[in-house]
């Protein structure tokens, strides 16, 4: 199986869009399930978000200069992604209904948990979707999100004080 | 040693295994229409900007022509030409907001399209 950098080289250079459906396919999951944890469970909201991120990174493919690896460059698309979304949309304030309804027997905790996480802003939410889903240190997520270490670091804090408070009311 | 939250997030936040069930294939069929949109979206705005560079360099020059004029030159020319600028920067006043209107109107009609 062909490489990221291969595949990209493939874009870029031919416009191949057999080589950037692969790359769609190898990176999809990770991508469409960082949506998801942003958008409280929404999979159609978070299915268009993730396409939106692709076909972006498609365009701007010329950019992408391979300092770092594609799926971080992604996600720093995905956030500005995210970021545009809510800047246009009524923030998130409760779980998709489709979810509620869909919750199974002993699904309790993942859906506090996902109800809480609505109530963080987003880019506390963001901070510790990265860090925890995607195991990135703190410097990673401060670059990817282009914000101080600082910053992230007191969120993070922040948002886990947050959390616990939440949980526990 | 982790404590009870950290075990928590990683719980919720890990289980990141979403199977592709025809999404790549949908995103490769969306690139025409998304790359499509993002043009109108890059255009108008550019359109729009450079309508307003038009009128702002209609009055530019009404501005510097007046300042650069000896007084009793000034209220001649003035008075010669006020006529022939103020219909000038009502039309393109007009074609300027005119496509800025469409331009969110157009805006809000994608957008609803998307949504729905």
């Amino acid at each position: 199986m062909s490489t990221d950098a291969e595949l990209i080289a493939q874009v870029f250079m031919d416009d191949d869009r057999q080589a950037f459906e692969t790359l769609v396919q190898k990176h999809q999951s990770r991508l469409r399930s960082f949506f998801r944890k942003m958008c409280g469970g929404d999979e159609m909201l978070a299915d268009d978000l993730s396409q939106e991120t692709f076909s972006k990174a498609y365009r701007g493919m010329q950019s992408y200069q391979g300092q770092s690896q594609f799926i971080t460059w992604l996600f720093a698309i995905a956030k500005n992604v995210f970021y545009e979304h809510i800047r246009r949309s009524e923030a998130f304030t409760d779980l998709p209904e489709a979810m509620e309804a869909g919750a199974e027997t002993g699904q309790d905790l993942k859906m506090d948990m996902a109800r809480c996480m609505l109530k963080l802003d987003a880019q506390e939410r963001m901070i510790l979707t990265l860090s925890y889903m995607d195991g990135l240190s703190q410097t990673e997520v401060a670059e990817l999100m282009g914000i101080p270490l600082g910053t992230v670091k007191t969120n993070s804090l922040r948002a886990k004080e947050k959390l616990k408070t939440l949980l526990s009311a | 040693m982790k404590n009870d939250l950290d075990s928590m997030l990683e719980n919720f936040l890990m289980d990141n295994d979403v199977e592709d069930n025809g999404f790549s294939q949908n995103v490769m069929q969306q690139l025409p229409k998304r790359a499509a949109w993002a043009w109108i979206k890059d255009f108008v705005p550019a359109f729009a900007f450079s309508a307003l560079c038009v009128f702002a360099w209609n009055y530019h020059q009404l501005v510097m022509k007046s300042f650069f004029m000896y007084r009793s030159e000034f209220y001649q020319w003035f008075s010669a030409n006020i006529s022939t600028a103020s219909i000038s920067i009502n039309y393109t006043t007009l074609a300027a907001v005119g496509v800025i209107a469409a331009y969110f109107i157009l805006e809000k009609v994608m957008h609803e399209i998307e949504t729905f």
